[in-house]
């Protein structure tokens, strides 16, 4: 699932995947803007068919605490 | 791009604008919309950009529409999202509540507003806008029925007044193939005032592409058809021009009866529509003339490619008779290795394969057929020229390439050998039953004849199975070999029609002189053609691979060759192999 999310982000804000570490968020690359969020909430749920809880999505600034709101999303799913 | 999602066409469209370099061509298009629509622009773009045409897509200020129209260039195309559900915050549930003069009110201001949009964009190239829509408000029942009345009287004002340069589309076009809930979602709307889902997005630009086609002398000019399976279910070569079914009368031939149908309108709006299939000519005409149920004539198709060249020539051949570029082709046809062969040599064309749900085939041509729509056809000739010298420059690439075995080498195709299969005793029988093209003799074999040559040692009987990337043909051909003396005779040699122009006859052949240069006391080889009404494609096979004629006739033919002394005069890139005992 690690790999998708960070294939989902290289696309959308045309970075490398290996510069993705786990702090990387919106101050690392210019295309992840407040459209460039919403951009990446829609390809996650798009691609994990899920929905976010509204009041998470501002809470997913880095990988780290996208991959942490992701598994909880998804268990809650289950 | 169905099969996209969102974040492959952000990449893809990041992509394919590399190799846009110059400007001249460009298209510009605006967005104005009082809803969040970002997600629209790389969806339109990469849509675009993958039809080779140059785009960049502009979002205007969110919320502004009637400023923001007013400082649109003229050469822009503009698309409007003008959403009812916002044109003030929670507008449906104020309007509920609204008397008579406050609709009143809002109306005068809406019609207001759009007045103005029509003079600021009157001379635009082309302004796509969208129906008003309640179908975000859905509470279906009668006391708000003044709400859809309101709407209905705003749609009936941009019908009536809107400039020729304005386009009208409906939502509920979309709606009605995806549904309103995979369309919308309120969810991100509350909190983004992003109401359309991507896979909105995505089949509403598919509403766009025959304006836009049309305007960029992109628009499609003819549709050729291949034959069997594709204007008739069946083989018409095999099951005769009496049985393929086209009309009501026989099992799936409805479905065949509206092809043809549309095929009629088509010619009647001015689309050349054409034939490309490998048959015998006379096969395919048989069926127009002796069939009373078939609904179009032979003449209604402007141009025929009936032979058993290869549909890539054929289709290069039709663009240069008719003098239209390849890509205002779509090529229609049942086989996935001819449309993947097409795909692959001429990419511009664009391909329908007929879907294996036939119910589906009639409402899918009729879909397709939007593209051959014009919306002014002046625009398109000046084009013309430019298009052809592109087209000529295509052609020569093509002429020097051998495409046809780069296409085959792709394919990955596989043929297995066996002798004397028990498994497929039955199956062999059956072959030399049904086939008839690839068919040296047509010699008609029962299961029983098919065992006695399995059980003597004079006989050996050799099959192939075919398989690809795209699957497995199974059990096509077969070769029965009858031993005398020094010399063997070949007896039959078939394959069917499923496998032909694969070169996997030449495979076949090369591995022949293979298997009968291992027989020490087997010296020569002799075969036979005799002439059928359906097996004109093989009567120059064997000369052409280095036998020599030792009887000619006009119905029959004798050859002869020694087994030492042939040379393979093709040999595809194919990997053989023998089945396991």
């Amino acid at each position: 699932m690690e790999e998708k999310v960070k294939q989902i982000i290289s696309d959308l804000f045309s970075v490398e995947k290996n510069e993705i570490n786990p702090k990387f968020g919106p101050n690392d690359c210019d295309e992840w803007d407040s459209f460039g969020h919403l951009n990446l909430i829609t390809a996650l749920e798009e691609e994990f068919d899920i929905l976010i809880d509204e009041n998470q999505i501002s809470d997913m600034q880095n990988f780290e605490l996208i991959m942490l709101i992701l598994n909880e999303t998804i268990e809650n799913k289950l | 791009m169905k099969d996209l999602k969102f974040h492959q066409i952000v990449k893809n469209n990041k992509e394919l604008n590399i190799f846009f370099s110059d400007d001249k061509q460009k298209i510009n298009v605006s967005l104005l919309s009082n809803i969040s629509i970002h997600q629209l622009k790389p969806i339109i773009e990469y849509n675009f950009r993958f039809n080779k045409l140059n785009v960049d897509v502009t979002l205007k200020e969110y919320d502004n529409i009637i400023q923001e129209s007013s400082t649109i260039n003229k050469n822009d195309i503009v698309i409007v999202f003008w959403e009812i559900i916002n044109i003030i915050e929670s507008f449906p549930f104020e309007f509920i509540n609204f008397d008579e003069n406050r609709k009143k009110l809002f109306y005068e201001k809406i019609t207001g507003e759009l007045d103005l949009l029509f003079n600021n964009l009157e001379k635009n190239k082309l302004v796509f806008i969208n129906k008003f829509n309640d179908t975000c408000f859905y509470n279906n029942i009668i006391s708000y029925s003044d709400y859809y009345a309101f709407i209905e009287k705003l749609n009936n004002y941009l019908t009536e007044n809107k400039p020729d340069n304005f386009v009208i589309l409906d939502n509920n076009n979309v709606f009605k193939d995806i549904g309103v809930n995979n369309s919308i979602d309120l969810r991100s709307y509350y909190s983004s005032k992003t109401l359309y889902t991507i896979s909105f997005y995505k089949e509403y630009v598919q509403h766009l592409n025959p304006y836009i086609f049309s305007i960029s002398g992109k628009s499609k000019k003819a549709i050729i058809f291949d034959c069997d399976n594709t204007l008739w279910k069946g083989i018409v070569g095999e099951d005769g021009y009496s049985n393929v079914a086209l009309s009501e009368k026989h099992k799936n031939g409805l479905y065949f009866k509206e092809i043809h149908l549309l095929i009629k309108n088509l010619i009647s709006k001015g689309v050349i529509v054409g034939i490309c299939s490998k048959n015998n000519f006379q096969d395919v005409a048989d069926v127009f003339e002796n069939r009373k149920d078939i609904n179009i004539q032979l003449d209604d198709f402007t141009i025929k490619k009936i032979n058993w060249h290869d549909k890539a020539k054929n289709l290069i051949e039709i663009s240069n008779e008719l003098n239209i570029g390849t890509d205002s082709i779509v090529f229609v046809d049942d086989s996935e290795f001819e449309i993947g062969l097409i795909n692959s040599i001429i990419p511009e064309i664009q391909t329908v394969t007929v879907p294996k749900k036939l119910y589906e085939y009639p409402s899918h041509i009729l879909k397709i057929s939007s593209l051959f729509f014009n919306v002014n056809s002046s625009d398109e000739d000046a084009r013309r020229n430019k298009m052809y010298l592109e087209e000529k420059k295509r052609k020569k690439v093509l002429e020097t390439n051998t495409n046809l075995d780069d296409y085959i080498n792709q394919l990955g195709i596989r043929v297995e050998f066996s002798n004397k299969d028990e498994e497929c005793l039955e199956r062999l029988a059956q072959l030399t039953q049904k086939t008839n093209q690839f068919n040296f003799t047509t010699k008609r074999y029962s299961l029983n004849d098919m065992k006695s040559f399995y059980d003597s040692n004079n006989f050996d009987v050799i099959s192939i199975s075919v398989s690809d990337n795209f699957g497995d043909s199974g059990v096509t051909g077969l070769c029965i070999l009858n031993y005398e003396s020094d010399s063997c005779e070949i007896d039959s040699f078939l394959m069917s029609c499923r496998v032909l122009g694969r070169h996997i006859e030449y495979v076949f052949l090369n591995e022949l002189f293979k298997f009968l240069s291992t027989k020490n006391n087997c010296k020569f080889l002799s075969s036979s053609f005799i002439k059928s009404n359906k097996n004109t494609q093989v009567q120059t096979f064997y000369e052409s691979n280095g036998f020599k004629i030792t009887y000619e006739s006009d119905e029959f033919k004798k050859y002869q060759i020694k087994i030492n002394e042939y040379q393979a005069k093709i040999k595809p890139n194919i990997i053989t192999s023998w089945k396991k005992k």
